[in-house]
């Protein structure tokens, strides 16, 4: 249905969570600051590929070369022996002077490159770099090059969003570890025959099933509900963990759990980075599919419609979803005395609640 | 003076926070500006609008639907001027506060004069001061390098000298700079503020305009006695906003919507809370707090000498800056209510990873107010750590923010003001309901009237007068540590007792005045006015009149969280309930 043959909700677009067995996806990949784009538009990329990188730390000296000469820097200039931009290898002269037969050279200590001279004749060298890299994150193309900052990418497949990622980006076979999305993941559900696996489970609040993943070389773990006290581990193991809908014991939303389940043994691709509330970019799990003829682009957002399925966001009851019933959102009061716009929601249980629209996420 | 009585003008005031935006409209009535409506939404400079302007038409549409008053013509643009027929406003101004903090490096000479006055210039803005070099520096010049180029700083403010003074100091850091431009790329490079010896401002402006973009300020030390900050902080303010406007869509709209007249939100509370300053304690020492989501302000000390700083501390995206600290988690679990929340049994922490990651979802339950207000109460004990000293005495606290603005009863966002913040002596309260702290601030460079008129109506009624004391030795709960007289003007007296361990509250109505006297019972008891002493003091009425707040400094919540909520239950019932009816 268009949004045109329905009444639209006014007020500003809500947040989508897309959730979408067959979706295109068009996702921006950026270095925290600006740096080498090391893609053309039209490149296939896998998920592993750096796509863009940029300096984290230099590793630098810089050479006083007329101190070392005992020239001045005068004479130290007329003696250098590169110029910037040089590279030089351990040992290169850099700089030399003959005084009567003595002769002093300066010889680079490390291979690098030589960044400038200044008119002191002090010259400096970077030996090394430490990059800040970025990856593409899915297996797809790049459609389009953001000069200095990193790449659109492209994608296809059956697309989950999550809430919270622990920074890693891996990809394996995905396995169930839960029968149900209301299930905690235990130490005993976890196997060898998990071992490469990408784990799906209704939440997680045991440190220890951390650990027992990381000695199982897990490649991915999503889970709907990830403890506080699991979050420090979570930050180290080295697979991805991708939480879908909150902390703590909270399940993992029907949608999402569904879609993974039914996808056991399908190739996943889980990008379990920070989401980036200001460019909408939330971590995600991508399952790749053989072939696909129609795909559903995905959205940051939508304005709100009647008949939608919404998330409730709400730090007491998780886990409530339902569908808008208003065709026009209204100023109420909420008891505890905030005047808000609330739109009338009919929960899973049959439940008719006011909630207010900044308290609501779209389940595309 | 601009402005006047004779020709009202009518004010739309529009505020871009990190989770709303709000617009208000401010008009003559019979004679005085009055605060006419508020229209809010959520602000849109994140995915998915990306363009702050649509939750300002947003939050304007809500205030015409509110008011009654057409802002909006058909082309859906603001109306400006009024029409004779009473339709849009005259003067448009706007506050931020939505975006992400600004690195920044500060450069000058010696810690204590150059390099302090550069902090000042960026004080209470919305920046994260990542490297500081100085000429004591003990670095070697390849560290120097790398921890610069490493900074990757948006703004180097490079201060230094005094006018003809000291040359080499600042040479140094040019020198420094244009090594960085080595290791930059261009899109790495940041915007450069010179405000040092102005003997050298050519030279600086020739060696580094060819890299960077450069703005030149006057010195802001001219000489050792002298400390000259306004043009530099101006000129600091315009790349600030240049920057911001550059990541988030719409605030340039916004700048040419308001014709310039558009700040940092912090810099409008500061201007605001020294007006305050002004009415409640112009002798006195000031406390002001604005909790926002992402940030929080505060302006404190003498009116003459008040410092102003903004963290990135905040009841939303703003407790991400708490991550690494274990010290705030526990903090938080030693003051909730609570151990285990909602229907799920989540645990505290929970919570706080929760609200970090959904700042703009409203508490739909009495579990989610308290425990918004538990992180309330932690936050601004990290601030009275940072602003009073150890003795805590404060005179005036003027708090601002949604959890104390928008609290379910003036009590509440009393006790959360005193639990956190724990101020010793004699304190006057006043909490901004209206939340246009910060436009009001910026509204008064527009028009004075404004202000002053808007202050003294309801939207800024003052809280409470509280009196805490403090004692030296552990006092059994109940112990009588004071005798007090509450003497109002008509000459009627209320006695009262004051007893350890305890919160009692006494009438003095909006409008009245009346005098307090207060007699510790021995020297071991501090009122305010010093080990001992007596208390005689006149006070205005307020919202709850004179709360005495004798659980003793510092205050620490019970060990059980069942204790804690009754102990919290018990406090708000005696906020709510006069001395005169408990006696009764």
């Amino acid at each position: 249905m268009t949004q045109s043959t329905q009444e639209l909700i006014p007020g500003p677009v809500r947040p989508a969570v897309n959730i979408v067995p067959l979706a295109r996806v068009e996702r921006e990949r950026r270095l925290p600051r600006p740096g080498q784009v090391r893609v053309v538009e039209g490149r296939e990329v896998t998920f592993a590929d750096v796509i863009a990188a940029t300096p984290r730390r230099h590793h630098i000296l810089l050479l006083d070369i007329a101190r070392m000469l005992d020239v001045s820097p005068e004479e130290a200039r007329a003696a250098l022996r590169v110029q910037a931009k040089d590279r030089v290898e351990k040992g290169d002269v850099l700089a030399e002077i003959r005084r009567g037969l003595k002769r002093r050279r300066v010889v680079a200590p490390q291979r690098g490159r030589v960044m400038g001279i200044d008119r002191q004749a002090r010259l400096l060298l970077r030996v090394g770099v430490d990059w800040d890299e970025i990856r593409a994150g899915l297996n797809g193309r790049i459609i389009r090059v953001i000069e200095s900052w990193g790449a659109v990418v492209r994608a296809e497949g059956s697309y989950v969003e999550g809430m919270w990622g622990n920074g890693r980006i891996s990809a394996g076979l995905l396995r169930p570890l839960t029968t149900r999305r209301t299930m905690p993941v235990d130490e005993e559900d976890l196997g060898l025959e998990h071992r490469g696996m990408v784990g799906v489970a209704g939440y997680c609040i045991d440190p220890v099933v951390l650990e027992r993943a990381e000695e199982l070389s897990f490649r991915g773990l999503i889970v709907g509900g990830l403890s506080y006290e699991c979050l420090s581990r979570a930050r180290k193991v080295s697979f991805p963990i991708l939480v879908t809908d909150g902390f703590g014991p909270v399940p993992m939303n029907e949608e999402a759990f569904r879609l993974l389940t039914s996808a056991e043994g399908r190739s996943a691709v889980v990008l379990a980075e920070p989401w980036d509330q200001e460019l909408g970019l939330r971590p995600c799990v991508m399952l790749d599919l053989p072939h696909i003829t129609q795909t559903e682009q995905i959205l940051a957002g939508e304005h709100l419609l009647p008949g939608q399925t919404v998330r409730i966001l709400s730090a007491t009851q998780p886990d409530q979803v339902g569908t808008v019933l208003s065709s026009q959102p209204r100023w109420e009061i909420l008891p505890h005395g905030l005047r808000t716009l609330v739109v009338d929601v009919r929960l899973r249980n049959g439940e008719h609640v006011a909630v207010p629209i900044v308290n609501i996420e779209i389940l595309r | 003076m601009q402005g006047s009585l004779v020709e009202t003008e009518v004010f739309l005031a529009v505020d871009v926070g990190s989770v709303f935006t709000r617009a208000f409209l401010l008009d003559g009535v019979e004679g005085q500006y009055r605060l006419i409506a508020m229209g809010q939404a959520p602000t849109t400079a994140g995915v998915p609008a990306r363009d702050a302007l649509l939750g300002v038409e947003q939050a304007v549409l809500d205030l015409q639907n509110l008011s009654g008053i057409r802002l909006v013509d058909e082309e859906d643009g603001l109306i400006v001027p009024t029409s004779l027929a009473g339709e849009g406003v005259d003067t448009v101004i706007g506050t931020m506060s939505c975006g992400r903090p600004l690195r920044v490096v500060l450069m000058g000479v010696l810690p204590e004069l150059s390099v302090a006055s550069a902090r000042r210039i960026v004080a209470g803005s919305y920046v994260h001061v990542v490297e500081t070099f100085t000429a004591t520096d003990a670095a070697t010049p390849d560290e120097q390098i790398r921890r610069l180029v490493e900074a990757y700083p948006d703004i180097v403010i490079l201060t230094g000298g005094t006018d003809e003074g000291a040359h080499q100091a600042v040479l140094s850091h040019v020198d420094l700079l244009l090594w960085a431009v080595r290791l930059w790329s261009l899109a790495q490079r940041p915007w450069i503020l010179y405000a040092g010896n102005q003997a050298l401002a050519e030279e600086v402006q020739n060696r580094l305009s060819a890299h960077y973009e450069v703005r030149l300020a006057p010195n802001v030390r001219p000489s050792i006695t002298q400390e000259n900050l306004t043009p530099a902080r101006e000129a600091f303010l315009d790349i600030f906003r240049q920057l911001w406007a550059a990541r988030i869509p719409g605030l340039d709209d916004l700048h040419m919507l308001t014709r310039g007249r558009f700040t940092l939100s912090a810099y409008g509370f500061a201007r605001l809370a020294r007006y305050m300053q002004r009415l409640y304690a112009p002798h006195g020492t000031m406390l002001a707090v604005d909790l926002g989501a992402a940030y929080t302000s505060a302006v404190w000390g003498p009116l003459d000498t008040s410092r102003h700083e903004t963290w990135p501390w905040g009841l939303g995206q703003g407790l991400a800056s708490w991550k690494a600290s274990s010290d705030f988690l526990d903090l938080v679990r030693a003051w909730a209510p609570t151990d285990k929340i909602g229907t799920h049994g989540a645990s505290v922490p929970d919570f706080v990873y929760w609200k970090r990651w959904y700042p703009h979802a409203l508490p739909l339950d009495e579990s989610s107010v308290e425990l918004e207000e538990t992180l309330a109460r932690v936050v601004l004990q990290k601030v009275r750590g940072r602003t009073l000293d150890s003795e805590g005495k404060v005179d005036f606290i003027f708090a601002a923010g949604g959890v104390l603005s928008a609290a379910p009863s003036p009590q509440r966002s009393l006790l959360t003001l005193l639990d956190g913040l724990q101020p010793v002596g004699l304190t006057s309260v006043v909490v901004d309901y209206a939340q246009m702290a910060g436009v009001l601030g910026v509204l008064a460079e527009v028009n004075e009237y404004v202000v002053v008129q808007v202050v003294g109506s309801a939207a800024f009624t003052p809280l409470a007068t509280v009196l805490s004391p403090r004692w030296r030795e552990p006092l059994p709960e109940g112990q009588p540590i004071a005798e007090g007289t509450l003497v109002y003007s008509n000459g009627q007296e209320e006695p009262f007792v004051l007893n350890a361990g305890t919160i009692q509250r006494l009438p003095l109505a909006l409008g009245r005045r009346a005098e307090l006297r207060v007699q510790p019972r021995h020297h071991g008891v501090d009122l305010g006015a010093g080990w001992g002493e007596p208390l005689r003091q006149d006070i205005i009425g307020s919202l709850l009149g004179l709360v005495i707040d004798a659980r003793g400094r510092p205050w620490t919540p019970p060990d059980l969280p069942r204790q804690r909520a009754e102990q919290r239950r018990q406090a708000l019932e005696d906020l709510r309930i006069l001395h005169s009816e408990k006696r009764a």
